[in-house]
């Protein structure tokens, strides 16, 4: 089940608190992080979650999906056995790949 | 017409979780970052920059990008996005394996323009996290006029720099 954006930027801000302190490298001078900075960090770490969890599925299906030559090849092997269909090996191996990264609901 | 760079700033990268480097001297019409072997202590990271104003980074919704991410396992992918609160250097993943560290060249323009968008062109390779080479190539702007003075990276969900020189020139022009 999907999170809340909301819900994600409390588990971030939560995240950020259990952090500290954060350093910064500023100009070649280490230093902790100020207020603003964490105020940043909060926000951008609840947008990845939000973020991930909300088009994660395309990196990671993109990753997952065999390469195009071979996705060719699958489909003319299923074409060339009158195999067009679920049963083909073109058709299995890529429901296998959305299946195992889901959009969320 | 001769040309050369003008070194303002480098700085080295061992720890925390964002690099900034600035410059001071605005008399430059274009420049030049070079940064190399940029590490994270956590796997699966990406990469990330703003510009800075006054030396603080400028988080705004107004970045866009569009690039062309070259790799060598899978097809090549154009990205782009608009309303973005900073700039991806990678959307990969970099990893803490050996050899696994991100490089790249950075021309900034109009910088010193108040009264233009700031843009930026990107020229980057790195390893990710599961050693699959990357290529990056394209384009970036800051969608907001006003001047720049720098660059702050960060990593993504707060991780840590482990290694990382960055330097910044000027592109001079004497003719």
């Amino acid at each position: 089940m999907a999170k809340t954006k909301e819900e994600l930027q409390a588990e971030a801000d939560a995240e950020i608190e259990a952090s500290k302190p954060i350093m910064q490298n500023k100009d070649g001078v280490v230093i902790e992080f100020e207020d603003s900075d964490y105020e940043t960090a909060k926000k951008d770490l609840g947008e990845e979650k939000w973020q991930k969890q909300q088009f994660g599925y395309i990196q990671d299906r993109r990753d997952s999906y065999p390469a195009i030559g071979d996705q060719l090849d699958m489909l003319w092997h299923a074409i060339d056995g009158n195999k067009l269909d679920k049963t083909s090996d073109f058709y299995k191996d890529l429901k296998k790949v959305k299946d195992d990264n889901p959009k969320p609901s | 017409m001769s040309s050369s760079l003008i070194l303002l700033n480098e700085i080295n990268a061992t720890s925390g979780a964002t690099a900034n480097i600035t410059f001071s001297d605005t008399s430059f019409d274009v420049y030049f970052l070079q940064f190399n072997d940029v590490r994270c202590d956590t796997d699966d990271k990406d990469l990330n920059f703003r510009f800075t104003s006054s030396g603080t980074a400028d988080d705004s919704a107004n970045y866009e990008y569009a690039v062309y991410e070259l790799r060598a396992d899978s097809t090549h992918v154009n990205r782009g996005a608009t309303g973005q609160t900073s700039l991806p250097v990678n959307i990969s993943g970099q990893g803490t394996g050996t050899g696994e560290a991100c490089n790249g060249n950075i021309f900034a323009f109009n910088f010193n323009n108040t009264g233009e968008f700031s843009h930026v062109t990107m020229e980057i390779t790195m390893f990710d996290f599961v050693e699959r080479i990357f290529g990056w190539q394209g384009g970036g702007a800051l969608k907001a006029v006003g001047a720049r003075n720098g660059f702050e990276f960060f990593w993504e969900s707060s991780a840590n720099f482990t290694s990382g020189n960055f330097k910044i020139y000027g592109l001079n022009k004497t003719n």
